[in-house]
């Protein structure tokens, strides 16, 4: 029977060879959890690889027994990652090069695959349909927000608004998105 | 439910991880790698690609690649021709180091391109961070075996994470001189000149931060026979480096603008960052027409934030004009002022309106030089030089607003 992979955590305290049961069992559910948050299946392997090399490194930090205490362990570690590279852009590398190790180059199949695990496309029609409904002051400060990437600041010099106003806008249009995706069904994640 | 067989190079990490040990391996030094800023987490699906880097070319002579100019003659390098060259450039952002590629055609051409080195890998490290092998028969330049005085020079620019911003660009100039090659200096839009030993085949590879049009303004290429040959790059009449070389300025829309009730006639235009689009109007600079006056101005730039100076002379026809700070000499934008129909006029009471006119208005030539912040107008030189004669202008003075 295979072992439990809290167990296998817990172990690869003192064995790192044990964190590999851990790993095969979660890696693949992170990589489809931040595929459907970040929408893209490179930078959801290059998120997932480094969450587990945080992970790997400060193994010995968890103190947990239970299965899903991993699990929260280390969506915890998911969380930081993902929220930093929402942040910056772009996803972080320290914990790699710390260990002197990278992940190998996806082949165009692996990144079909997780496109299909995550089911990406009908997020990305989802996503597109619900963004025409946002209201046009809303839709735009979306778009100038995250695609095009503007501080607040330059956000309401466009749009001839206070940068509260600006935030609020940004902030009022995600939620809204993000209700309408779960209502419609697409909006829930791993 | 997914399994690790659905991601291999993911299987392949995890083998790597429980194999290392971090207390054992020594920190080793990598190279930051410059990743795309993908939207985040909600976002437009029309908007978000793996977007790799976006490769603009110039090959010699034209500032249009090849493929834009609709010249593709499907000339690439014959399979199994390839060969990569030894030069290297280090990337200016801490990334992969660039190198050459060389091969030939079945035509006998010689095809170059360039590329960076993952291991032995040839290809490009994207804006999203992912390595892109180039394909065998892939190339930039395709032309005839070079040799003295008529080398392979190819430009090559590639954006940063944001496309509107400078910060991470890289601008490759890499080619070929045959293999009496022995030098080439690339002078850089900062003013500092950038030197690179070509391989004993004469392929070379020079690597610079920022735009193609502000980062390399030409290449001097040297021959072991003595003869020497100056390529231009990035520079052209319509445009001036940034004094940063990060990216390059050039005259927009042109506007002529009125002051009722002031009998001073000027000329300006609108001085802008090239690649730089969606901003407002770029900042007007005019020319005096009264005396031969050199105006300068302290400016904003919208690219980094920072400020500049800028000069500006009214010039004419068969004229070229020089502008010099201690020892360095900086490019003249050249451009037309008031060669537009519309015209922004300022009434009284100080509202600005467009007004149309049907007939063009044609305003005096400007030419303007773009120069660090803080340089005052007694350290300027302006020089007008016509028939090979050079005439110091003695009127540099501040613009005002």
């Amino acid at each position: 029977m295979a072992e439990p992979p809290h167990s296998a955590l817990a172990r690869s305290r003192r064995d790192p060879e044990a964190f590999s049961a851990f790993y095969a069992e979660e890696a693949p559910r992170m990589v489809v959890f931040f595929a459907r948050r970040v929408l893209d299946p490179e930078t959801a392997l290059d998120l997932t690889a480094e969450t587990f090399a945080a992970a790997f490194v400060s193994r010995r930090s968890f103190r947990g027994r239970e299965q899903r205490q991993a699990r929260a362990w280390l969506r915890t570690i998911a969380e930081r990652q993902l929220a930093a590279y929402l942040k910056r852009g772009y996803a972080d590398r320290a914990m790699r090069r710390r260990l002197g190790i990278e992940r190998p180059a996806a082949t165009n199949e692996e990144l079909q695959r997780v496109d299909e695990l995550a089911a990406l496309e009908g997020l990305r029609e989802a996503v597109a349909r619900e963004l025409l409904d946002l209201p046009a002051g809303e839709r735009e400060a979306v778009r100038l927000r995250v695609v095009d990437e503007l501080e607040f600041g330059e956000i309401a010099e466009r749009l001839t608004i206070t940068e509260a106003a600006a935030r609020q806008r940004v902030s009022r249009a995600l939620r809204r998105l993000g209700e309408r995706l779960r209502a419609s069904g697409e909006g829930v994640v791993a | 439910m997914p399994t690790l067989d659905d991601v291999p190079s993911l299987r392949e990490f995890g083998a790597r991880l429980v194999a290392a040990d971090e207390r054992s391996v020594a920190r080793r030094r990598r190279g930051t790698t410059t990743v795309a800023a993908l939207a985040g987490a909600i976002v437009a699906a029309a908007s978000f690609t793996g977007a790799a880097a976006v490769a603009l070319t110039a090959a010699t002579g034209s500032p249009v690649p090849s493929f834009a100019r609709g010249d593709d003659t499907g000339v690439f390098p014959a399979p199994g021709t390839s060969r990569i060259s030894t030069v290297r450039a280090a990337d200016p952002g801490s990334g992969l180091p660039w190198t050459v590629r060389v091969g030939r055609s079945r035509g006998g051409l010689v095809c170059i391109g360039v590329g960076q080195l993952d291991g032995a890998s040839f290809g490009i490290r994207g804006a999203d961070g992912r390595f892109r092998t180039t394909s065998p028969i892939g190339s930039d330049d395709c032309g005839p075996a070079p040799r003295a005085a008529a080398p392979v020079v190819a430009l090559r620019g590639f954006s940063g994470p944001r496309a509107d911003d400078p910060a991470g660009a890289a601008t490759l100039v890499f080619g070929s001189g045959g293999s009496g090659l022995r030098s080439v200096v690339v002078r850089a839009g900062d003013g500092r000149d950038r030197t690179a030993r070509p391989a004993a085949d004469g392929t070379f590879v020079v690597a610079l931060p920022g735009w193609p049009e502000g980062a390399a303004s030409a290449a001097t290429l040297r021959w072991a026979d003595g003869r020497e040959r100056v390529v231009r790059l990035g520079l052209a009449d319509g445009n001036a480096p940034d004094p940063s070389g990060m990216f390059s300025w050039s005259n927009d829309a042109l506007f002529r603008v009125h002051v009722h009730g002031r009998n001073s006639p000027r000329g300006c235009l609108s001085l802008v960052p090239v690649r730089v689009s969606g901003r407002r109007l770029g900042t007007l600079i005019c020319v005096s027409r009264v005396a031969r006056r050199a105006l300068v101005r302290d400016v904003r730039t919208p690219v980094d934030g920072g400020r500049r100076t800028v000069v500006a002379l009214e010039t004419r026809k068969g004229e070229r004009v020089t502008v010099r700070v201690g020892r360095r000499d900086f490019p003249v934008l050249v451009g037309m002022t008031a060669d537009d129909p519309r015209r922004v006029v300022r009434t009284r009471d100080g509202r600005r309106e467009v007004v149309r006119r049907p007939e063009a208005v044609t305003g005096p030539r400007a030419a303007i030089a773009i120069l660090p912040a803080g340089v005052a107008p007694g350290e300027i030189d302006v020089r007008v030089v016509r028939d090979g004669r050079s005439t110091q202008i003695t009127d540099v003075r501040g613009a005002g607003r």
